[in-house]
């Protein structure tokens, strides 16, 4: 019966073969798959199977790309946000993206990988130099798929490095700019050119790279495989020797594939953001944000490195080109003498293998490594947004770890090279690592221990060469390459113009015009040093003519008349409103002339501890009251025009003697004349208040001086300032938020001003600790620290013009201000009763008043440090206690299990899982905590438990969260696991059906051989 | 003669066990083919989409579709959902897709039938079938308020 159904089987399987065949003439294709040859020389087979490698891995891109796409939505608020969707919600979206990331990696590392292969056994030669062409290109569009496919993320590494990697475009001479636009769809790195990278990657691209793939194809079908050279130097090459292609090398093929696909699918599962290397890295991190400034240490993928190192190791200028644009020109050159090998590699067309090739290609790895691991910064720990190169002494520290590796894998290949392959020429690639070393231990720069190895590379190769006639012309050709750049003139790059030389103002009258009285003046010299310093000239200088003027008639006029008071007038390096302000105030002018005045009545510019410091001219410019028209004449009386002292001025205040011991003259001069009368104050600032006076006059300080003739009480100048008063909004203001403390302790905080001060009591002495204890507390602190011009200073509880010490009563009224929630809570607990009827301040009673600190959870409860424990043992019932408790632990529950939550995404992290929502989650969990702890103050166990529950329920919902995620990794293990076994057992299965093949019995039907 | 087939059978595995090769080879194969294939129809399955709301409020433009056109056709959910007065003012809320292949109908005011374009499927207003292809008849949902006020419309079945 089974061999009945066997034989049933093969006629089915023969019919379908005979129906197919006579269709399409099958028989025909397998005949000449299996005549086909692969050839086989002494060295290894695997050099042949990377281009396939290289193909499959381009393939597992494709289909993985496609996969990717029907997800993936381009665009600004949507490209994140799908690919985060892709990677955190779709089944196994993770691992597509992660397959994508690393088999694009795998594809570049083998197609290199295929290259240089190609490069060392001479696969490029005479007749397949088109083959190796094309592989050119297919190596450049795969780097344009590198490029393009960077940006799609549109997250924060992928914006910066494509904003990098796209500007050095520019360099290039003529059309980078232009190009720099079209590449960017702009000026800036834009959405729009996520649009066009992503029309390159998914459409573009491909087409290119399938076109250029089956051209390539074509021509190794057409060509074959290039036959191997000798293995040694000199030797004749291998008599030709070859496997079928079907199914010998084709089963091959295929048993690497299944290899390489399942190493992709573990490093995919297992590293799912890649090795964490420099441009070996894929984790989404955060949105792309064209406002945020790069991060230090951002680096474009590992097979732009060396090029990316390169533009660092360029100067702004060289030889007469902008920096970038000479590296783009020296890459430019490397990349063309590489495309062009086939054609230079005049000995590999003819058969024979060149040393000096060979040792070129060497050489070429070296100068790669050495790029790339300077650029890996190797030598020094990696932190994550720093960059090491940025600071000198670690800078040489990877320069010098990095040459001494190339040295060490220089001596090892060189080794192998010599004893193991027999070479004997190596000097193209010693001069490499010479530059690496010159670089690293010998101090020079990269570009001159460049310069130095170019030139003892034209040296070796005019020694290698000049034997032929080719040879010596490609040497001239070099050597005439060196002189070249030396000889010609240098193409200026766009420099900016220098500065002009005229550095007088526009509207400026000329030096030439300016009277010699002045110029007197200005030319003063005092110990043999100008007194007006070159500043101030140029300050001068660059006056509009009409100040310019102002100050020749004041000198004119004999009223400026002496050099340190011009100096101070242009020191101030004040507004030209302000100058010509000044100038035209015979007050100013006089008062600032010291040689009509005396110390106490000159006004200069002064130190803050100097004893007449209230006569300092920089703060008399910056006085509202002069900005606004108020001068000297304003409060003292007389007019700016008056020649000498009015009457006045003598008049309007109390005698000298009077008015320095009874100071209570002063609020009433600022008030009644000016800032209690409305009409007074709208020409001005209709917004002021003129209530000043009245809230003073029920004030402490008001009572204190003005009923009581306390004269150290403070008054309208303790507080404003004389002669530098500022807008309160100003931040040099005293009254200024930041500034209010100090202002306040000037006195408060003084003992010996504060001595024979009572409290309201009559008896006790008023304490000076309470700055000293502001500073210290939770408001001095967010106002110190975090300068937070919110946290409530002295007068936002004590006011300002009426201060006064708050009431019991009106204490929570007053932090109610602020603290509303907590205010209305307790407003409807049952402790508002029970204090009002001690007569307690709400509050203060728990919190304290000037030393009010950050509360603490261990205030709550019974424990140490607890503000309920002892008033409930004196008047509480014993629940009022059992309560607190309950508040206190449950409090300290939710934060426990908000931290266990937080460690076990931790945990789930590093695995590689994405959870960034859990994490936001269990940050909800903070405002969670806030609202239970206000809910404290309604001493309500059901609203308390109420808040509380949210908290726990966002806790709970988190661990689900992560519990499913953990679950899924270790689903996503198990799975690898039995792939993995499967993989294996395929491979395995293939090799022994190889083997089978190789001896000649793979053929089910006849067991004849393949070939 | 006898040598050469005695060569060949050392050289050459029995037959029985390159077919048993074979057949495990075939067999990993599609076991591999299977592990790659899981995770590729995962992928492909769209995640299920919550049904969404309950209940929805006729928004303005909704009423002037009904006042200018005679229906509006508002989403419920992933729904979508046909709202209009029939002949005697009363409001009435279908499921909007047919039940014939899908397509989204349309209330004819002069008929006083709801109309479905693609296949000339026709409804009464209150989603029975009258004529045309349609299997069954459309879904109704229930309308609460009047038209002049706020409308809700809800899954519950009316």
């Amino acid at each position: 019966m089974g061999a009945q159904d066997a034989t049933a089987g093969r006629g089915v399987r023969t019919a379908v073969w005979s129906w197919l065949d006579e269709r399409f003439g099958l028989a025909d294709l397998l005949a000449f798959a299996r005549h086909k040859q692969v050839p086989v020389g002494a060295h290894s087979m695997v050099w042949y199977f990377l281009g396939g490698v290289t193909l499959f891995f381009f393939t597992v891109q494709i289909a993985s790309g496609i996969l990717l796409l029907m997800y993936y939505e381009p665009g600004e608020a949507t490209s994140y946000e799908s690919l985060r969707y892709v990677v955190t919600q779709v089944p196994f979206g993770w691992l597509v993206r992660s397959i994508h990331c690393w088999s694009a990696h795998l594809m570049i590392l083998s197609l290199l990988a295929h290259m240089w292969s190609v490069f060392f056994l001479r696969a490029y030669r005479k007749p397949r130099e088109l083959t190796w062409f094309t592989g050119f290109v297919l190596f450049g569009l795969a780097l344009g798929f590198g490029f393009s496919g960077y940006l799609l993320p549109w997250n924060e590494l992928s914006f910066f490095a494509t904003a990098v990697g796209t500007d050095s475009v520019k360099a290039i001479p003529g059309i980078g700019q232009w190009l720099l636009r079209v590449m960017r769809g702009g000026e800036e790195v834009s959405i729009r050119t996520l649009y066009r990278f992503y029309a390159l990657h998914v459409c573009v691209l491909p087409i290119a790279t399938f076109t250029l793939i089956g051209v390539h194809l074509l021509f190794i079908q057409k060509q074959g495989m290039a036959p191997p050279l000798a293995e040694k130097e000199g030797e004749a090459p291998p008599p030709a020797r070859g496997m079928p292609f079907f199914p010998n090398f084709v089963l091959r093929d295929l048993l690497l594939w299944i290899l390489a696909l399942n190493v992709l699918a573990l490093l995919a599962a297992l590293l799912p953001y890649g090795p964490g290397i420099p441009g070996m890295e894929w984790a989404l991190g955060h949105k792309a944000d064209p406002l945020m400034p790069a991060y230090p240490g951002i680096k474009p993928e590992w097979y732009f490195l060396w090029m990316y190192q390169l533009l660092k190791e360029f100067p702004p200028h060289l030889l007469g080109m902008e920096g970038p644009q000479a590296c783009l020109l020296i890459a430019s050159v490397l990349m063309g003498i590489w495309f062009l090998v086939p054609i230079l590699d005049r000995s590999a067309a003819r058969g024979r293998s060149s040393a000096a090739f060979t040792d070129f290609g060497v050489g070429v790895l070296y100068f790669l490594a050495f790029l790339m691991l300077k650029s890996w910064d190797v030598g020094v720990p990696a932190v994550h947004g720093v960059d090491p190169g940025a600071a000198p002494e670690t800078a040489r520290t990877i320069v010098r770890t990095a040459s001494a590796w190339v040295l060490g894998g220089a001596v090892a290949v060189t080794l192998l090279r010599r004893f193991a392959w027999g070479h004997r020429y190596f000097w193209i690639g010693a001069l490499p690592v010479l530059q690496a070393l010159l670089h690293g231990w010998a101090g020079m720069s990269y570009l001159a221990a460049g310069a130095v190895c170019f030139v003892l590379l034209v040296v070796v190769l005019i020694a290698t060469w000049s034997r032929s006639l080719p040879g010596a012309a490609v040497a001239a050709a070099i050597s005439l390459c060196v002189v070249l750049p030396g000889a010609s003139p240098p193409a200026r790059a766009q420099e900016p113009l220098p500065p002009s030389a005229s550095a007088e103002g526009a509207g400026s009258l000329p030096e030439s015009d300016w009277p010699d009285s002045f110029r007197e003046l200005l030319d003063a010299q005092e110990g043999g040093k100008a007194v007006v310093s070159e500043r101030g000239r140029q300050h001068f200088r660059e006056l509009p003519d009409h100040a310019q003027k102002m100050f020749f008639r004041a000198v004119d006029s004999g009223i400026l008349d002496s050099p340190e008071q011009l100096a101070g007038f242009l020191e101030l390096e004040i507004s030209d409103e302000l100058v010509e302000l000044l100038l035209t105030d015979n007050c100013v002018l006089c008062h600032t002339n010291p040689n009509y005045q005396s110390e106490e009545t000159l006004f200069k510019v002064r130190g803050p501890d100097d004893p007449n410091r209230h006569l300092d001219l920089r703060a008399v410019v910056s006085d509202v009251h002069l900005r606004r028209g108020l001068s000297c004449s304003g409060c003292h009386g007389g007019k700016p025009t008056d020649d000498s002292m009015s009457d006045e001025i003598y008049e309007r205040w109390p005698e000298r003697d009077v008015r320095k011991v009874d100071r209570s003259w002063i609020p009433r001069f600022c008030t009644e004349r000016c800032h209690s009368d409305p009409g007074f104050m709208r020409r001005f600032n209709p917004e002021l208040p003129v209530d000043q006076m009245l809230k003073y006059r029920e004030s402490r300080h008001g009572v204190a001086l003005l009923t009581k003739g306390h004269n150290k009480a403070a008054q309208c100048v303790s507080c404003h300032g004389v002669h530098g008063i500022l807008r309160p909004t100003s931040p040099q203001s005293p009254v200024f938020p930041t500034n209010i403390p100090q202002t306040c302790g000037r006195c408060h905080a003084d003992p010996a001003y504060m001595r024979g001060v009572k409290m309201d009591d009559g008896r006790t002495p008023m304490p000076t600790n309470q700055l000293a204890q502001y500073r210290e507390s939770v408001h001095g602190r967010a106002l110190f620290e975090k300068n937070d011009l919110g946290a409530p200073v002295c007068n936002d509880c004590h006011g300002n013009h009426a201060a006064m010490p708050p009431a019991v009563a009106s204490i929570s009224q007053i932090c109610r201000n602020c603290h509303v929630t907590q205010g209305t809570l307790f407003d409807g607990s049952p402790h508002k009763k029970a204090f009002e009827s001690h007569g307690w301040p709400e509050c203060e009673v728990c919190h304290g008043k000037h030393d009010i600190a950050k509360p603490s959870d261990a205030m709550v409860g019974t424990g140490p440090g607890s503000v309920c424990r002892d008033c409930h043992e004196r008047y509480g019932k014993p629940v009022c206690n059992e309560t607190a408790d309950h508040f206190h632990d449950e409090i300290e529950k939710l934060q426990t299990q908000q931290r266990e939550a937080l460690d076990e995404v931790d945990v789930a992290e590093r695995t590689g899982l994405d959870l960034a929502d859990v994490r936001f989650q269990l940050k909800a969990v903070d405002d969670a905590l806030t609202d239970t702890r206000s809910k404290i103050h309604a001493f309500n166990l059901a609203e308390f438990d109420k808040a509380a529950g949210k908290g726990f329920d966002l806790v709970a919902s988190a661990r689900k969260t992560t519990d499913q995620s953990l679950r899924e990794y270790s689903f996503r293990k198990v799975g690898l696991l039995v792939s993995t076994l499967i993989v294996t057992l395929v491979a395995l299965l293939l090799y022994v059906k190889i083997r089978q093949i190789d001896r000649g019995g793979g053929d089910d039907r006849d067991g004849s051989r393949g070939t | 003669m006898s040598s050469h087939l005695a060569e060949q059978s050392e050289r050459t595995p029995p037959r029985t066990r390159r077919r048993l090769v074979t057949g495990l080879l075939l067999g990993s194969l599609g076991a591999w083919l299977a592990t790659v294939l899981y995770p590729v129809l995962r992928y492909l399955s769209p995640l299920e989409q919550s049904g969404g709301a309950n209940e929805t409020v006729l928004g303005d433009n909704a009423k002037h579709a009904i006042a200018d056109v005679g229906f509006a056709i508002i989403p419920l959910g992933i729904e979508r959902v046909i709202v209009f007065l029939d002949p005697r003012e009363k409001l009435h809320a279908l499921s909007a897709k047919c039940t014939h292949e899908g397509c989204t109908v349309q209330y004819k005011s002069d008929q006083g039938l709801v109309w479905c374009a693609c296949h000339n499927g026709k409804f009464d207003v209150d989603g029975r079938v009258i004529s045309g292809p349609p299997p069954r008849p459309l879904m109704a949902y229930k309308t609460s308020g009047s038209i002049d006020g706020k409308v809700v419309i809800s899954r519950e079945t009316a």
